[in-house]
């Protein structure tokens, strides 16, 4: 109920302040000769404006009153003035509110003033820019705390309302000139004639300027969750939204091309009439379509984004992937004769539109190309989905989930799977198929974590494989998800060596978080954009040597801002870390210790020892470098790689390699996709 | 002809440059912001073997103050402590309750804060003090 409100309260300010703002400029525009202000749809147009202030009021109480009740957590706030004020006089949104209320009374004081002098177009400059005074500082209330503001990152959202603004608020004043014709038999005046061109070659640039922004807006809140699109309520809200705009984009393009022209251009009276008929009727239409337009943007706004928007239920058997079909035979071939033949389409327009085509063979043949095109593209990029398919994990892909996944891993599935998931556990060879490659094969990247999850909860009739729902929580379940990509990633992480390849960041280390014997404590995440973390798993007494070389070396790694962690891998209780770590000038980990271990011992593989056989072998002692953006970019195991950082010089030239490194934009995600 | 007239109209448009700089700030609202936890101490899912002395939440954004709540609650769902969470001195990103000695057992952080852009993040996660971490490591050696 509250959101419903909330809703109707920022659509109608929006409309009211977008009708007052894109009339004065359009006046503004007009008014180069100043009889257009002695008009009468002028006059009328100016007597709506102290009420669309009004409505401006109404509506900013409207979302005091919700914000107060959404914020407070209690509903009954929202009906209680004494909270609002709480809210104006506490809260920053409170203060950009007030700001707000002030600009709008700024407003009202501008257009009473106007109602009562001469007109001048700059009045209308003035008032044009008190209308958007109230618009800014509601926009303020969000950009106070938004993390990416940037002229270029705004940019396209302001010109899209801008834009929006100039050609929805003048289409008041355009209805206004026909409907104020008073004899319908005669042609328009020349003074609104020259008006509704100007409208006219306004609307079209505004209008073009408004889809491309619109494009790149929507590009920003979708990335490459397109499934979101016909699964998701932003997704079903843009393609209503779209579709109001090629009707209103139909309607507008008649009224240029025929009815304006036969209303302001002939001086047969049927024509004229007609024209004049068309115009109200439709231009009334595409009125009533804008509004509802300018309703879909605020909900729109209000709604997570496509990006962000969690598909609990996707309702088709289907999906398309490239990455999970590519490799399939005939598949490149299919899709790229699909791709020809929409091209094949788009031409089949131009010559269409180039040869004056009849109607049917017009819209028939692209039509038809179109349709092919698809048959052929899509069905082989289609692969099997579920309902899961794109639920987002809930639990992020850190160290605690790995390795609570290594151990329901271990329990349910090494039987079949193998203890490292490689297919070839000892029940494995009664199945047909075989149990699935986990460790090598690379599933994890074919199909979404949604799909594991599915599988993991019903099992897979066809091969045999049992669902678990009955012994794994959902949190479980998503633990072993995580910690199948763990394993996965771990055996890709196979390039990884004591020298950093420049350059080439690509790995994104499980995310752990520690308490340490200096008092320390924090995420792996808080050293980006700050330090190169060595991250060192010891088994205790047999790194006793190497800790002392670290310790040795911790200055000269200090300055090339560079933390050490120490992880120890065996069991030690908090005295004797103390104890170990008595003059060890970096952190050792004393919470968090074995799901750093669990979750790092999966990146162990080497090109030359992948380690597949059997249980795998858990080295003692292991270095991983992460740079100070968020990447694991080397790593040392004594014994293993021939040459390593046991040269501390070895190791500080990588260090030194990293930072001279370009920042870089961090792994992307905390969770599986 | 019909180019220079909407040049110059655009002219004319672009002599209302104050207006655009400002409308360059209109309505991105909602667009961008998503307040969020970053980052919790101790950690969702912990399984720690002392008790933490407070717990500590990191938003991407800054907190009202005077709309905060955060409590942590035993198994049997009643509140530990009655004291009054605050926005830490140095980081209005961040809140902070302070905690007394907390038995073994397993904890459910509740939290709902107002950033100062007007959303509301809601939601909770669990931890654990448990005194068989140690014996649990061993097992696993």
């Amino acid at each position: 109920m509250i959101e419903i409100v909330a809703t109707f309260a920022r659509w109608s300010q929006l409309v009211a302040n977008l009708i007052i703002f894109g009339s004065c400029v359009f006046l503004a525009i007009a008014g180069q000769q100043r009889a257009v202000f002695e008009s009468s749809w002028a006059t009328r147009l100016e007597r709506g404006f102290p009420w669309m202030v009004g409505v401006i009021l109404i509506g900013l109480l409207g979302i005091l009153a919700t914000t107060t009740g959404e914020a407070t957590g209690i509903v009954a706030n929202t009906w209680r003035p004494g909270a609002w004020l709480e809210i104006v006089q506490q809260t920053r949104v409170g203060h950009m509110w007030a700001t707000r209320a002030v600009f709008a009374l700024i407003l009202l004081a501008v257009i009473l003033y106007l109602q009562h002098v001469y007109r001048v177009r700059w009045h209308y400059i003035l008032c044009a820019g008190a209308a958007a005074l109230p618009l800014i500082a509601g926009s303020l209330v969000s950009h106070s705390a938004a993390e990416e503001m940037s002229v270029i990152s705004i940019l396209p959202y302001a010109l899209h309302i801008l834009l929006a603004g100039i050609w929805f608020g003048a289409l008041p004043a355009f209805l206004l000139i026909i409907f104020s014709k008073k004899e319908p038999d005669k042609p328009l005046d020349l003074l609104s004639i020259e008006s509704l061109k100007k409208f006219s070659s306004i609307a079209l640039p505004a209008m073009v300027i408004i889809i491309a922004t619109g494009v790149i807006v929507a590009d920003r809140m979708i990335e490459e969750d397109y499934h979101a699109l016909v699964a998701s309520s932003y997704g079903w809200l843009i393609n209503i939204k779209l579709s109001v705009l090629a009707i209103v984009l139909v309607i507008a393009y008649r009224a240029r091309s025929k009815w304006l022209p036969l209303f302001t251009q002939t001086s047969n009276v049927e024509q004229v009439q007609s024209g004049g008929e068309h115009l109200k009727k439709w231009v009334g239409i595409e009125f009533v379509l804008a509004v509802i337009l300018v309703l879909l943007a605020t909900i729109l706004a209000n709604t997570i984004p496509a990006k962000h928007a969690m598909v609990e239920n996707w309702p088709y058997s289907f999906r398309f992937s490239i990455d999970a079909t590519w490799d399939e035979p005939n598949v490149p071939l299919f899709f790229w004769s699909g791709v020809a033949l929409f091209l094949m389409a788009a031409g089949s327009i131009w010559l269409g539109i180039k040869n004056n085509w009849e109607k049917k063979k017009k819209i028939g043949i692209p039509v038809a190309l179109v349709v092919a095109s698809a048959a052929v593209a899509l069905p082989p990029l289609a692969i099997d989905a579920y309902p899961e398919t794109y639920q987002n994990t809930p639990v992020p892909f850190d160290a605690i989930s790995i390795s609570n996944g290594s151990v329901f891993f271990a329990e349910n599935c090494t039987t079949c799977h193998g203890p490292q998931g490689k297919g070839n556990g000892i029940a494995a060879k009664a199945f047909n198929p075989p149990p699935a490659d986990l460790l090598t094969e690379p599933h994890t990247a074919r199909h979404t974590a949604g799909d594991f999850f599915h599988w993991l909860t019903y099992g897979i009739a066809e091969t045999g494989m049992p669902g678990f729902s009955s012994n794994l929580t959902e949190e479980d379940r998503w633990d072993v998800v995580n910690y199948m990509h763990a394993m996965s990633r771990g055996y890709q992480a196979r390039l990884l060596s004591p020298q950093v390849v420049a350059e080439k960041p690509s790995i994104g280390p499980p995310i752990f978080s520690y308490f340490a014997h200096d008092g320390s404590s924090g995420y792996l995440k808080d050293f980006r954009q700050k330090k190169n973390v060595v991250l060192v798993l010891f088994t205790w007494p047999q790194s006793d040597e190497r800790l002392e070389e670290l310790k040795a070396a911790y200055s000269r790694l200090s300055e090339l801002n560079t933390i050490v962690l120490a992880v120890p891998m065996n069991q030690l209780d908090n005295q004797e870390i103390m104890e170990i770590a008595e003059d060890i000038p970096f952190p050792v980990v004393t919470e968090g210790a074995l799901e750093i271990k669990n979750s790092y011992i999966l990146y162990r593989r080497t090109l030359t020892h992948p380690d597949i056989l059997g249980e795998g072998i858990i080295p003692e002692h292991l270095e991983f470098l992460i740079d100070r953006f968020g990447y694991l970019r080397a790593r040392w195991i004594p014994g293993i790689d021939e040459n390593g950082w046991e040269d501390i010089n070895f190791l500080t030239r990588q260090l030194v390699q990293l930072n001279s490194e370009k920042e870089i934009l961090p792994p992307p995600s905390d969770h599986v996709h | 002809m019909r180019i220079k007239w909407t040049v110059s109209l655009l002219k004319r448009f672009f002599t209302l440059p104050i207006i655009i700089m400002i409308m360059t700030l209109v309505h991105t609202d909602q667009v961008f912001a998503h307040a969020s936890l970053v980052k919790a101490e101790p950690a969702r899912r912990a399984v720690l073997s002392t008790a933490p002395t407070q717990v500590r939440l990191w938003f991407n954004e800054e907190i009202e103050a005077a709309f905060a709540s955060l409590s942590v609650l035993d198994e049997d769902k009643k509140s530990i402590t009655d004291n009054k969470v605050a926005v830490h001195p140095e980081d209005p990103k961040s809140i902070v309750l302070e905690l007394p000695e907390i038995p073994v057992g397993r904890y459910t952080v509740k939290f709902r804060v107002l950033s100062v852009d007007g959303h509301v993040v809601d939601s909770e996660y669990n931890f654990t003090i448990s005194d068989t971490v140690k014996a649990k490591v061993k097992e696993d050696d």
